[in-house]
């Protein structure tokens, strides 16, 4: 435990991946309007969120280490945003878990304990931990998806639309929304050790392929199994891997249910080790557990009073989808971009003091 | 005021009532005086400490004939002694009482002589040690049978047979301010990075208790993972020919005077699954057995959780005939099938330690009255169901695989059981997930108690799921320092 352990290409992309897959495994917020188009919407996001993260790519080669106070303060703001949805949708959605034998309370103590514990950890371990939680995601989609095969039909994949074009516009925006993966690569690159092999390109290329494959195969998966059903319901593949099932074990859900809440923590655990980097970073003296706790324990208490009033329903499904998306615009690809302009305005200002 | 600091008496009458005061006249500390030709000098020992023969033919047999000569001076007896001599394979000169008293209660013998202010020391232990005999925790089918015993000497000369390299290395240490013990720093030098020897060797010599008597005392100063994780960053074993693998691997060994158990360092938790039976077998059935271990590792921690989670919150996993079985038998139980679990495991840890503890003849007892009183009557009596009995047994067997995660194994059954009991599956995702983290957040001197998983080393892959083969061995070396290279 000497906390020297290093964030590498692979430990990123693990949290941002899992993070994504936790949140499409969760609910389909409003904005999809089909199968077909919001799959082809995923893949025009993808494209859409490789220009977002060329500026940060860019400022990472050029040397870029560390982020200012400035750009903390924002990112902070952004994930106790994330920690509060998080907070708030856990406990909501596990309700059509547990179907109420377990109290509200009960388990948002458990998580806040439990994320207040990881989020005093590294991101470097972290993201080891998320990559193992990662590939057991990737082993239950692939149990289920096998487990439910009898119960897919392919017809359900339809591209049924009154604008077809524009419910895919809608959907790569939608999809962008969620896409807290995309803050936390701008967040965390400056402090990634990548490898000559790994360069912030090519770790950016490489989580975009493989978030477009795992999510295409779980809108796949859900569509096939659902219907039109999948974007409507809760905890979508929660309710695919209740038709899933095999000789020995009968029903899949539960598998769905342990890598969820472990995804969940993990997730959490992840924001709120970001959120006490960025409260580090506005205050160098503040102690490592106080800030976790700090970041965590207001999201959490402001995440309690709506779902334990069981408010929760209005939070999750009115979100400003359009700040979101603006958020995640202006955090991923505006800060690293004007920390690029700032300084390429700086080295003229300082050669042409120089000529003068 | 006479302190361990002074220096020793230059008369024998002084040295004699300065080292009654220091040991309060101790009836364990033998004194002889004698006068050889014109010299006179004593012989200092400690009762049962040395060898009476090693004694009269390799000290006492030539000073007797050294005093034939009637004009021998102190200072030429001395010369003798220290210079002109062979007498015994280890000796030293010491000055100060505090260094005579220490080699004297280490089974030395140390001859004063009148004038010079100094003592000679020569090595005659003979104090009664174990003999080596086969490992008790550490069995195996087709590897060595000896173990290590808790005479530090003994321990390093059966390292030493397996490793004659003169790269081997034995650097001793002193800690313990009353206990004086020696600790040992064994390492292939060239294998251990510069960087984590002086690490040791500083908290090592960092020590500053009473008494250190075992390696549980030294594993604190030396474990980065102690009290921090569940698991440890630092291995036990009392096998030699482990031990030499792992020195080999470029780990570094502590051996404690007066302990059978090596500490090894760094530790890799991929190793607590390794065995020396590993190298025996061919490689088929070398992984086969690893995978077993890894399998048995999930059971002993997970499985009473899984079942307890499955039957109180997702039975529809189950298959129909089987949920309805155990619906029949947990219908008959009056307690819920957490407070069930957690008190048939907290009775089997009661008897284990109390088998452990016992004298082997009544620890054979105990297991009957365990097994009958758990297994039987309290199954008849409607205490808890037969099911859980199966599962708790299947558990109990999985559990003794890996005797060195043991400790952490029985805790964390109990965690994943309350959390099964409590929160389903949700409840053991979440553990699983606090679990991962402990396990991803340990390190060992700077490398990744994970590796060569995560971070992930292709070449460590075959070690991890099997052994390499012993065609990999002669092309390459592989070091546990190897994998504190580039994060992967």
């Amino acid at each position: 435990m000497t906390g020297k352990q290093e964030l590498s290409a692979y430990r990123l992309t693990a949290m941002m991946l899992m993070g994504r897959i936790f949140a499409a495994m969760t609910y389909f917020p409003a904005g999809y309007e089909g199968p077909g188009t919001l799959m082809a919407g995923t893949l025009l996001s993808a494209l859409f969120q490789g220009l977002l993260m060329i500026p940060a790519a860019v400022l990472y080669r050029r040397g870029g280490r560390e982020v200012s106070r400035g750009a903390a303060a924002l990112y902070l703001i952004y994930f106790c945003y994330e920690m509060f949805m998080d907070i708030g949708g856990y406990v909501y959605f596990s309700d059509f878990l547990f179907g109420g034998e377990v109290r509200r309370t009960a388990v948002l103590g458990a998580l806040v304990l439990s994320a207040l514990f990881l989020a005093a950890m590294d991101t470097a371990v972290l993201g080891k931990a998320a990559g193992t939680v990662l590939i057991g995601m990737a082993a239950a989609l692939l149990i289920i998806g096998a487990g439910a095969a009898r119960k897919a039909y392919w017809v359900n994949i339809d591209f049924a639309a009154a604008d077809p074009a524009g419910a895919v516009l809608r959907a790569a925006a939608a999809e962008t929304a969620r896409c807290e993966c995309l803050v936390l690569y701008a967040f965390l690159l400056p402090r990634t050790s990548l490898s000559r092999r790994n360069s912030p390109g090519r770790t950016a290329a490489g989580f975009l392929a493989a978030k477009a494959v795992v999510l295409e195969t779980v809108f796949f998966l859900t569509a096939a199994v659902l219907g039109r059903y999948f974007y409507h319901t809760k905890l979508p593949v929660f309710s695919a891997a209740s038709y899933s099932g095999g000789r020995v074990i009968q029903r899949f859900d539960g598998l769905f249910l342990l890598i969820w809440c472990a995804a969940a923590i993990v997730k959490l655990g992840v924001l709120g080790a970001c959120a006490r980097d960025c409260i580090m970073i506005l205050r160098p003296s503040a102690e490592r557990n106080r800030a976790a706790a700090l970041a965590l324990l207001p999201c959490a208490v402001g995440a309690a009073v709506p779902v334990l009033r069981y408010r929760w329903e209005s939070v999750v499904y009115g979100e400003p989808a359009a700040l979101v998306f603006a958020a995640v615009v202006i955090l991923t690809a505006g800060v690293p971009a004007a920390v690029l302009a700032g300084r390429a305005l700086r080295r003229r200002t300082v050669s042409k003091g120089v000529r003068a | 005021m006479i302190n361990e600091n002074s220096p020793i008496g230059r008369s024998i009458s002084q040295v004699r009532s300065d080292l009654s005061a220091l040991t309060g006249n101790s009836m364990d500390l033998n004194i002889t005086e004698a006068d050889l030709g014109r010299a006179r000098l004593c012989v200092i020992s400690a009762e049962g400490m040395l060898s009476s023969q090693m004694l009269s033919e390799m000290l006492l047999q030539p000073l007797n004939d050294l005093g034939k000569n009637k004009d021998l001076t102190d200072a030429e007896a001395f010369d003798f002694l220290t210079k002109g001599s062979l007498i015994a394979p280890s000796s030293n000169t010491v000055s100060t009482y505090g260094e005579l008293l220490e080699a004297v209660y280490s089974g030395f013998a140390a001859v004063c002589v009148r004038g010079t202010g100094k003592a000679a020391a020569y090595g005659v232990q003979g104090y009664e040690k174990r003999t080596v005999s086969i490992p008790e925790n550490e069995q195996s089918l087709g590897a060595a049978q000896d173990s290590f015993t808790e005479t530090l000497r003994t321990n390093i000369s059966l390292i030493r047979r397996r490793l004659k390299t003169p790269r081997l290395r034995f650097e001793i240490i002193k800690a313990g301010r009353l206990s004086g013990t020696e600790l040992c720093l064994a390492y292939i030098s060239g294998r251990v990075p510069e960087s984590i020897l002086s690490d040791l060797r500083r908290k090592l010599g960092s020590i500053r208790l009473d008494t250190v008597l075992d390696s549980g005392y030294v594993r604190p100063y030396i474990d980065p993972c102690y009290g921090l994780s569940v698991f440890s960053g630092t291995l036990s074993t009392e096998r030699p020919d482990q031990t030499a693998v792992y020195l080999n691997e470029g780990r570094a060994a502590v051996l404690i005077d007066g302990s059978p158990f090596v500490i090894l360092i760094p530790a890799l938790f991929a190793d607590n699954f390794r065995t020396m039976d590993d190298s025996c077998e061919k490689g088929f059935y070398a992984a086969f057995s690893k995978l077993l271990r890894y399998f048995a590792f999930f059971l002993a921690i997970g499985l009473p959780g899984l079942y307890a989670a499955v039957v109180m919150f997702h039975p529809e996993t189950l298959d129909l005939k089987l949920l309805l079985n155990l619906a029949a038998a947990e219908e008959s139980t009056p307690y819920p099938l957490t407070v069930e679990l957690l008190l048939v495991m907290v009775l089997f840890e009661i008897m284990r330690e109390a088998g452990i503890r016992l004298p082997k003849t009544v620890g054979g007892a105990v297991s009957i009255v365990g097994g009958l009183m758990i297994g039987d009557a309290a199954v008849k009596s409607g205490l808890i169901s037969q099911p859980l009995l199966i599962v708790v047994g299947i558990t109990a067997t999985a559990s003794f695989v890996l005797p060195e995660l043991y400790p952490a194994v029985s805790v964390l059954r109990i965690v994943f059981i309350l959390a099964g009991g409590l929160g389903g599956l949700a409840g053991i995702g979440a553990a699983s997930a606090l679990l991962l983290c402990d396990l991803a957040a340990a390190d060992s001197f700077g490398i990744e108690f994970t590796a060569p998983a995560s971070p992930f080393f292709p070449s460590g892959l075959k070690g991890l799921l099997g052994r390499d083969s012993f065609y990999d061995y002669e092309k390459k070396e592989t070091t546990a320092a190897g994998y504190s290279g580039d994060v992967k």
